[in-house]
């Protein structure tokens, strides 16, 4: 799974299957942080990802 | 998972509802703030070029509210001219006029340059953002602030005990242009999902100078509580606002510049001093 989050400007390759919330877990995101987008959708943090999946990341905290 | 009203994928939680209701939900509870605020003639919105200001003009627009676009250039390098550039682009396409005005022009110094002598850039940058805001704009003044946002002021005023800084109400005060912040009630999760939805050019760029601020540690820890236990931010907000604090002291006017303040010489113009 392809894994891009825009801030830091990262991008990640993970052998990963389950819920948006489990990948989040992993990465150590607090989802009240952040929206996910898979192939340009969104999905919620109940949704299950595929290995084959490419996910983006995004900050949901103002620039300041 | 589906939406709570149709049968269509849910693109959020909470609430839980797919991308045509979250956008009706929220455009609604954002109408419903408008409306509260009796407004009439045109209305300056304070803009940046990030999501929560752009999402606020584009609503005001979209309510058929004239609207005029203020932007501040503080001379951050490397941070606000991307954003500016992606604000240009939205208002133009919007049609909506956009001043910019810059620390440059009207303090004599870009905000990098006063970095270099005075470390607190977020208090210097906050006072002089807000003086600018308030000489510029007419009759009403329009701010992105979110729900994040207000709890986190609210949750550092009390951190502080400054209970002068607890929200205060809607008195009208001489020389001080009214402000309404009609995102207050919309999280910044919300406010971020509807600006996804709806393809706004925002840029994601955070201030370089904002780290290990007071502010981005009260961030993190409401964010660690709201994940717990939803509704902290809004319970902080309802609450703080219903705290009706009797003032300290007397509202007094710059010997200077005339600006509301309570001391002789308000926290602007004692800046602009010291920076000279």
């Amino acid at each position: 799974m392809k894994v891009y989050i825009e801030r830091p400007k990262t991008e990640k390759n993970l052998e990963f299957e389950g819920t948006v919330k489990e990948l989040l877990v992993l990465l150590d995101i607090n989802p009240e942080t952040v929206i996910v987008a898979n192939n340009n959708e969104l999905i919620t943090e109940e949704d299950v990802l595929k290995n084959t999946d490419e996910i983006r990341i995004m900050s949901v905290i103002s620039g300041g | 998972m589906n939406c709570n009203k149709c049968d269509e994928r849910a693109v959020l939680l909470k609430p839980r509802l797919c991308k045509k209701h979250f956008i009706a939900y929220f455009e609604g509870k954002v109408f419903e703030e408008i409306e509260k605020e009796n407004i009439s003639g045109e209305i300056t919105v304070a803009c940046s070029g990030g999501k929560d200001s752009t999402t606020i003009l584009f609503l005001l627009h979209k309510f058929g509210v004239k609207v005029k676009a203020l932007a501040v250039n503080e001379g951050i390098k490397g941070y606000r001219d991307a954003s500016l550039e992606s604000l240009k682009k939205f208002c133009s396409d919007l049609g909506v006029e956009l001043e910019v005005f810059s620390f440059k022009n009207e303090f004599g110094k870009t905000l990098d340059e006063i970095m270099r002598v005075k470390n607190h850039s977020c208090k210097y940058c906050g006072v002089l953002r807000r003086n600018l805001l308030n000489k510029h704009a007419t009759n009403l003044l329009a701010t992105g602030h979110n729900l994040d946002d207000e709890s986190q002021a609210a949750f550092m005023n009390l951190v502080s005990g400054r209970k002068e800084l607890f929200p205060g109400g809607k008195k009208e005060i001489k020389n001080l242009v009214r402000r309404i912040k009609p995102l207050k009630y919309c999280t910044e999760k919300e406010v971020m999902t509807y600006s996804f939805l709806k393809n706004f050019p925002v840029d994601f760029n955070e201030c370089p100078n904002l780290k290990n601020s007071q502010r981005e540690k009260i961030r993190d820890l409401l964010n660690s509580i709201e994940v717990e236990k939803p509704g902290t931010k809004e319970n902080i907000l309802r609450r703080f606002e219903s705290i009706n604090i009797k003032k300290d002291g007397k509202i007094k006017f710059c010997r200077i510049c005339n600006n509301p303040t309570r001391r002789e010489v308000c926290n602007a113009c004692n800046i602009i001093e010291e920076i000279k």
